[in-house]
């Protein structure tokens, strides 16, 4: 039943991290874009600055088209000295004019006088290219003069790399500080459940104080929760030490009594004052065994009520086995026992054995402190809001209103019967609450006692 | 009648053995299952009173090497705890009856006397129900030696009662039993045989318990 244990501050770090690598990546993605648009951007400009250059040497000399190129033009592309320069010109007529023979054009290339931007790859290198034309008016060359200019993208890639691992170093900076900043947050949140476990841990188990409750709104219901659940259990303690006192005293008087009357019947040398002794002696050691079963059958169903898993019972064949029981047991006496089941199947969540051990209780008083010609009715039946009552009503004496409270408490017995131990209410009223029902004592329609346990069903 | 006692604890077996004498039943004692098993290997035993804590293998192995051999010799078990388990009893392990010690020993006496009663009954035609003798096979009945005189029915149930003691009966199970098909029987009817039968049986040790709603019981009382 235990569940994996989870760390809550790793388990909060880790969502962290994790969110923080996701807005890494989406950042750096965007860093990355914005970098290669910059060197793209800046080199772009030179690029076609020296292609405007370029083309205006573009010149009709004697119905030939003439260039002089401008030396000072591709200079200007030395900013960039790791890098190769390539340029083709094509008079209109769509003849190689001058410089490098089939240069990439772009896909459906259509000539303008506005430049235009591309990337391709040129005698096996990426080149990024501009392409502009410009359009003759002569009677000897009329058309578009295309010119191509291209350069290797070294010194794009090294700008754009710069502005990107410096932008990125930035980044990364600032998370690991979040990231920092949030396990701090934890650790400092989570501080007080530590130092309350410190707290716990070092108390000694004498130290019977609550705990302080800190300064801290959200730690204050656990501390509370924690002292609540305290004060229960202490409070099960002192019920139990009293009930240790009580059943102490009740057993060292049995014990002493019978002491007593051995020690007197062992001076004693008349062999009719000698039995009367021991007659004596084995009531006041029946008594002592029914104490010593009560006190038992009291631990047992207590620890039983903390610690069993209800099953599901048919109460119909609990009671009728406990009355084949008791029937045979009292077979030479003068009681009469009937039994009325309402429904035949009745079947209700408990413990068996603690449920067995209350009924018996219940049983064995009828019998016990009722008349030697003694009724004893057993009803079963189901009642409104999925509840069973169980009514057990004798022919006897009865226990005055005033009293029915009293006859339930520990060791609280109503006449000076000897043979009563004093804890079979007790042992009934533990092994009811335990399965959520009540106990009523009433009187019988005889004048008896009516004893009515309302339980809950079976889960419809 | 031999019995076997197995128990460890001395000052219970002494009273124990001193109690069945005085009564006319003599029983042998050990006080291991080690022990218990090399006697019952070369005696014979009607049945056992069986501790189930013992030094060394606990009285459940012995009852459990038992009924696994298809022993059915009857075994009452004395323990010191009511419940052996949430759901297994000692009657589910093969026991025949059980009591919860410290013990009273007319009890004790009396739930042997029931045990080889029950042995004894399915062996031979006499059922000996304390101071009831019911002869299956002449028919006789007598209480403390004086004959009874019963009807076919009252006979019929009588024997009913006999072979179900302490157990149960509903009027239809009596009615099952007692009446064929055809006969036409009214649950008053069954009532009046067993008042007859009370009557003329009613200074014997039988005792036939009437619990209104669930059926009848009858149990030796001797």
């Amino acid at each position: 039943m235990t569940k994996a244990v989870y760390s809550l501050q790793q388990h909060l770090i880790t969502r962290t991290v994790l969110l923080m690598i996701i807005v890494f990546s989406v950042l750096s993605a965007g860093v990355w874009d914005y970098a290669s648009r910059a060197a793209d951007l800046s080199y772009n400009r030179l690029l076609n600055s020296a292609s405007l250059s370029i083309i205006e040497r573009i010149s009709v000399q004697e119905s030939q088209i003439d260039l002089d190129l401008p030396y000072a033009a591709l200079s200007m592309l030395e900013l960039a000295p790791d890098d190769k320069v390539y340029y083709e010109v094509i008079d209109h007529t769509g003849q190689h004019l001058t410089g490098y023979r089939k240069t990439p054009s772009p896909v459906d290339y259509q000539p303008h006088s506005d430049p235009q931007f591309f990337t391709a790859k040129y005698k096996g290198e990426v080149v990024s290219w501009v392409v502009q034309s410009k359009l003759l008016i002569a009677p000897a060359a009329n058309g578009w003069v295309v010119i191509k200019l291209g350069q290797t993208r070294n010194a794009r890639n090294e700008l754009s790399g710069e502005i990107f691992f410096s932008s990125l170093a930035t980044l990364s900076g600032i998370l690991l500080l979040t990231t920092l900043l949030v396990w701090l947050g934890v650790r400092r949140a989570l501080q007080p459940l530590s130092i309350i476990s410190e707290n716990l841990k070092n108390r000694s188990p004498n130290d019977l104080r609550p705990l302080n409750t800190p300064a801290i709104k959200e730690v204050v219901p656990l501390v509370d929760a924690i002292n609540s659940y305290q004060q229960q259990l202490l409070h099960n303690l002192d019920t139990m030490k009293v009930f240790i006192a009580d059943a102490s005293h009740q057993i060292r008087s049995s014990l002493g009594g019978i002491q007593g009357q051995l020690d007197v019947t062992l001076q004693a040398s008349d062999t009719e004052e000698i039995r009367s002794r021991l007659i004596n002696i084995r009531q006041q050691h029946k008594k002592l065994t029914r104490l010593t079963n009560q006190l038992l059958a009291h631990a047992l169903v207590t620890h039983r009520s903390d610690s069993i898993e209800p099953r599901l019972i048919s109460l119909n064949a609990l009671v009728e086995a406990l009355l084949t029981e008791t029937v045979r047991d009292q077979a030479h006496t003068q009681i009469d026992f009937s039994y009325t089941a309402k429904t035949d199947d009745i079947r209700i969540p408990g413990d068996k054995v603690s449920l067995k051990e209350a009924l018996k209780n219940l049983l064995e008083n009828a019998v016990r402190y009722g008349p030697d010609i003694n009724q004893i009715d057993i009803t079963l039946s189901p009642c409104d809001g999925n509840l069973v009552e169980i009514i057990i009503d004798d022919s006897g004496p009865g226990i005055p209103g005033h009293q029915r409270r009293q006859a339930i408490q520990r060791f609280s017995r109503l006449s000076s019967d000897v043979s009563g131990s004093g804890l079979g209410l007790a042992i009934v009223e533990t092994v009811i609450q335990a399965h959520q029902g009540t106990l009523k004592l009433e009187r019988s329609p005889s004048g008896g006692l009516r004893v009515l346990i309302r339980l809950p069903g079976a889960p419809l | 009648m031999r019995i076997l006692l197995i128990e460890d604890n001395e000052a219970l077996a002494d009273a124990t053995q001193e109690y069945f004498r005085q009564i006319g039943h003599p029983l042998d004692w050990t006080v291991s299952v080690e022990m218990a098993e090399r006697t019952l290997s070369w005696d014979d035993f009607d049945m056992l009173i069986l501790d189930i804590n013992l030094p060394g293998r606990s009285g459940y192995q012995l009852l459990q090497s038992l009924r696994q051999k298809g022993r059915t010799i009857p075994v009452l078990i004395l323990t010191a705890r009511a419940e052996i388990d949430d759901r297994v009893s000692a009657l589910d392990l093969g026991a025949d009856d059980y009591l919860v010690k410290p013990v009273d020993f007319r009890e004790l006496a009396a739930r042997c006397r029931a045990l080889l009663r029950r042995e004894r009954g399915a062996a031979s035609n006499t059922m000996v129900c304390g101071n009831l003798i019911f002869n299956l096979a002449t028919h006789q009945i007598t209480v403390n030696n004086q004959a009874v005189e019963l009807r076919l029915r009252e006979r019929q149930l009588l024997e009913l009662f006999l072979k179900n003691l302490d157990r149960v009966l509903t009027k239809e199970d009596i009615a099952n039993k007692l009446y064929t098909f055809d006969e036409a029987n009214t649950p008053n009817a069954i009532e009046q045989t067993l008042t007859r039968l009370r009557k003329k049986l009613s200074e014997s040790s039988l005792h036939i318990k009437t619990i209104r709603g669930l059926g009848y019981l009858g149990h030796i009382d001797d």
